[in-house]
């Protein structure tokens, strides 16, 4: 990206997400009775998003984020929240509008008026979109059915092992030496004088 | 020989890569995914390494992994299991955890590192801290001590290095575990576990020990150095909430509320607390705190004695997460049991992939020990784009999502000559201006080392004040750490602090001479100690030169100096990072480079 306008631009918007997740994290703060790691944890999903083939390819991802976001927004707002949460949801309704427009801009700025070009890439980010919510959906069922057959497999491996492992918590100092230099024996037995892999 | 280490799956991912038995470059993962403490796997600082080598994944002989995880998952086994049948939901994450990726860290890497799998070693977890502390080291023979939560079944190591050899000759083994211990004692006192403990050790020195005899009950050291914890006290199943039992509560009284503020001050006029109720608890919180300490440091003594006593080395290599704890460090070296203590650059988790790396690499190569260490092996970045963004901002856009809403102009010069850059920066500092300052390849490790640095006067109290409000959003008991050359440190700090390795990167704290405190007073503890970083040279020649010119406008060559990042972030790494904290923030100026951006009020 050349236009250091732009560049700025998307610069800008960082620091006004940014500002927005200072509020999110002041109100998780709020309501939290324990020191939690909320910004970490949405960080990591931002993270994990956009693997662009091209600016226009990106623009269109950000647009269809920035449309979903708002979208989100104004349903949280008509639904029954704290009075906390829906005045942060107005004070930050008119910026995320901007980034949406904003976004919409480059989208037609990097597509250099192709329509089609632009079509292929929304319908592309939007299906992106669509599937991770799904996506999401499954994994949490799937991970309710793993959860309940694992709660199972404790109880049945409990009942015969439990003395088993508890005997294991109380080696000696010795005998766990004893493994712990097997260990280190086995690892420079393999790694010695051993040609280049 | 090529070897790339790799640790992840706990905290701190980190990645290393050693060529021909030479560390060419470190990272953790965080410094690239902006996550502290990261878990995830580093391929980010992977492609770092790589990148600075100039070689691709296909040209990797091994990538060393710093634990064997399947070692690790009949531990957690064991441990879900030994609270049978309250352990149900500790068991269920635990074998999701392995699921999901732990029991196939070999097919992982070798999917996102495209590498076969015969290629991915794992080595044991306390060798890869004991190599990275002794491989570092500047000595041939040495003791090696690690201490840390835990890795596999080993919460304590004791080791014998001798030329590449590394042998392990005692341990602590699971659950008797001091790392472990002192983060719930962190979780007591309202901190976030694996990153509050270096707030404990802060609140430690506002109290008294007066709690000691009870955490000898659960501490318990032996008279041959061993120690043995009392587990009916904690319940590490529990992290989601606090770790510990009733009968925890009754020796120590109530947690801490993590939202209650603590009124400790180490700037002098907010030292005494104003509501006696208050008063009370928050004196327990810091006795405990003190006492917990305390005990540590016996522990750690005690184990140093017998690391001794099985090698006769007049050197202690020390490494794992609880060396980070620079009091701690301070006790060991006063002791004298050992005449040499070092502790590598990021002797933590962190560290684990180098540690790694180096202990395969010994197997095959000559590695190459050198008499200083470096710090500066993280990533480098051109300031150009970052420059053009600052001089197209919008900046009523700007102040407005900012802290505080002040109204300025930004005044930005590039291509300045280092000495032109000194002056400037010397006489903001002087000026009681808070500095960014951004040079070169980032540390590795979780210090500030002057080339991800904010830096402000050592002596102005006011300025530490608003650094601490409007800039790092830090409590007031948490102290700065302090940067001096060389030849001012022989006035400053205590003697025995000079000789020591550790007063280099700020990894032991040292008493401030008694005439010399008003000189550096915004960056003293309660108890007239500092955290210093003294700086030779050689080690960093940029920052001495700034040193210089500080001493020649002020008479004294010394400067606040506190990490890159803003509070809940890890150390900035790029030029866009540290543009964004300093026009979040109450900053005043900020160095890129040889680039220069100062805020015109």
């Amino acid at each position: 990206m050349n236009n250091s306008q732009d560049k700025a631009l998307l610069f800008q918007h960082a620091l006004e997400e940014w500002a927005h997740s200072d509020h999110f994290a002041d109100l998780c703060q709020q309501y939290s009775e324990q020191p939690l790691s909320i910004l970490s944890r949405s960080r990591k999903v931002l993270l994990t998003g956009p693997n662009p083939d091209s600016l226009l390819d990106f623009f269109c991802y950000m647009y269809v984020g920035e449309s979903a976001v708002n979208a989100d927004f104004k349903h949280y707002r008509r639904s029954k929240i704290d009075s906390k949460i829906a005045n942060l949801f107005n004070k930050i309704e008119k910026d995320e509008e901007g980034h949406e427009s904003d976004s919409l801009r480059l989208v037609q700025q990097f597509s250099n008026g192709d329509t089609d070009k632009i079509n292929k890439y929304l319908y592309y980010n939007q299906g992106k979109h669509r599937n991770k919510v799904i996506f999401n959906f499954l994994n949490k069922i799937m991970e309710l059915i793993l959860s309940t057959g694992l709660s199972f497999l404790y109880f049945i491996i409990g009942l015969f092992y439990t003395v088993i492992f508890k005997r294991r918590l109380n080696f000696t100092t010795a005998q766990q030496m004893t493994i712990l230099k097997a260990q280190v024996s086995h690892f420079e037995q393999l790694h010695a004088g051993r040609p280049k892999a | 020989m090529n070897v790339l280490g790799l640790s992840s799956n706990y905290h701190d991912a980190s990645a290393a890569l050693v060529v021909d038995g030479k560390l060419v470059a470190a990272s953790t993962e965080e410094r690239f995914s902006l996550i502290k403490h990261d878990p995830s796997f580093p391929l980010q600082a992977s492609l770092f390494c790589l990148e600075q080598a100039g070689l691709n994944f296909n040209q990797l002989d091994f990538v060393a992994y710093h634990e064997d995880p399947n070692i690790k998952f009949t531990r957690t086994l064991a441990s879900s299991f030994a609270r049978f049948p309250r352990s149900r939901l500790s068991f269920v994450r635990t074998m999701q955890e392995a699921l999901a990726s732990g029991l196939k860290i070999k097919k992982d890497v070798g999917l996102k590192l495209g590498i076969s799998n015969e290629k991915i070693i794992y080595t044991p977890h306390h060798m890869s801290h004991a190599a990275h502390a002794f491989y570092t080291s500047p000595f041939q023979d040495a003791a090696i001590l690690t201490i840390d939560a835990v890795g596999e079944w080993t919460c304590t190591g004791v080791f014998q290095g001798h030329g590449q050899q590394i042998d392990p000759l005692d341990g602590v083994f699971f659950p008797h575990s001091l790392g472990l211990i002192y983060s719930a004692f962190t979780a007591f006192l309202g901190f976030k576990a694996n990153d509050g403990e270096c707030s404990t050790m802060a609140l430690a020195a506002f109290g008294q020990p007066k709690y000691a005899d009870s955490v000898r009950k659960i501490i318990q050291v032996q008279s041959d150095g061993h120690y043995k914890i009392d587990m009916s006290y904690f319940d590490f199943g529990n992290w989601n909430s606090l770790p510990i039992t009733d009968k925890f509560v009754k020796l120590f009284g109530l947690p801490r509320p993590y939202k209650e503020n603590l009124f400790f001050s180490c700037f002098a006029e907010a030292k005494n607390p104003t509501d006696p109720k208050d008063n009370k608890h928050q004196q327990r919180y810091a006795d405990v705190a003190a006492s917990v300490q305390l005990v540590l440091e016996e522990a750690i003594l005690a184990l140093a004695q017998r690391a001794k006593d099985l090698t006769s080395s007049p050197n202690l290599c020390l490494a794992g997460g609880v060396a980070l704890n620079a009091v701690a460090n301070s006790v060991l070296i006063k002791s004298n049991i050992f005449e040499n203590v070092f502790v590598p650059i990021d002797p933590g988790d962190g560290g684990g992939a180098t540690g790694s790396a180096l202990y395969l690499a010994s197997r095959y190569d000559s590695l190459e020990k050198s008499e200083s260490t470096t710090p500066y092996i993280g990533k480098s970045y051109d300031q150009t784009s970052t420059l053009e963004i600052a001089r197209h901002l919008d900046l009523t856009t700007v102040k407005k999502f900012s802290k505080p809403q002040d109204n300025y102009t930004l005044e930005i010069e590039s291509h300045l000559n280092e000495s032109e850059i000194n002056q400037v920066i010397a006489n903001d500092l002087k000026n009681e201006k808070i500095v960014g300052w951004f040079q070169g390849r980032f540390e590795n490790g979780p210090r500030a080392l002057g080339n991800r640095s904010i830096l402000s006067s050592a002596n102005s109290i006011s300025t530490a004040k608003r650094l601490s409000t409007k800039v790092k959003k830090r409590a007031f008991f948490r102290p700065y750490a302090l940067t001096m050359t060389d030849q001012t440190a022989k006035t400053l700090i205590e003697p025995q602090m000079l000789k020591t390795t550790l007063s280099r990167w700020m990894q032991t704290s040292a008493r401030v001479n008694g005439g010399e405190t008003h000189l550096v007073g915004a960056a003293l503890h309660v108890d007239q100690t500092t955290r210093p970083q003294i700086c030779h040279p050689k080690d960093n020649p940029r920052l001495y030169s700034l040193l210089n010119e500080i001493s020649r406008q002020s008479g004294h060559g010394v400067v606040l100096n506190t990490s890159f990042n803003e509070s809940g972030f890890p150390l900035v790494s790029s030029p866009n990072e540290a543009l964004m904290m300093f026009l979040r923030t109450d900053m005043d100026s900020l160095v890129l480079n040889n680039s220069l951006l100062r805020k015109k009020r």
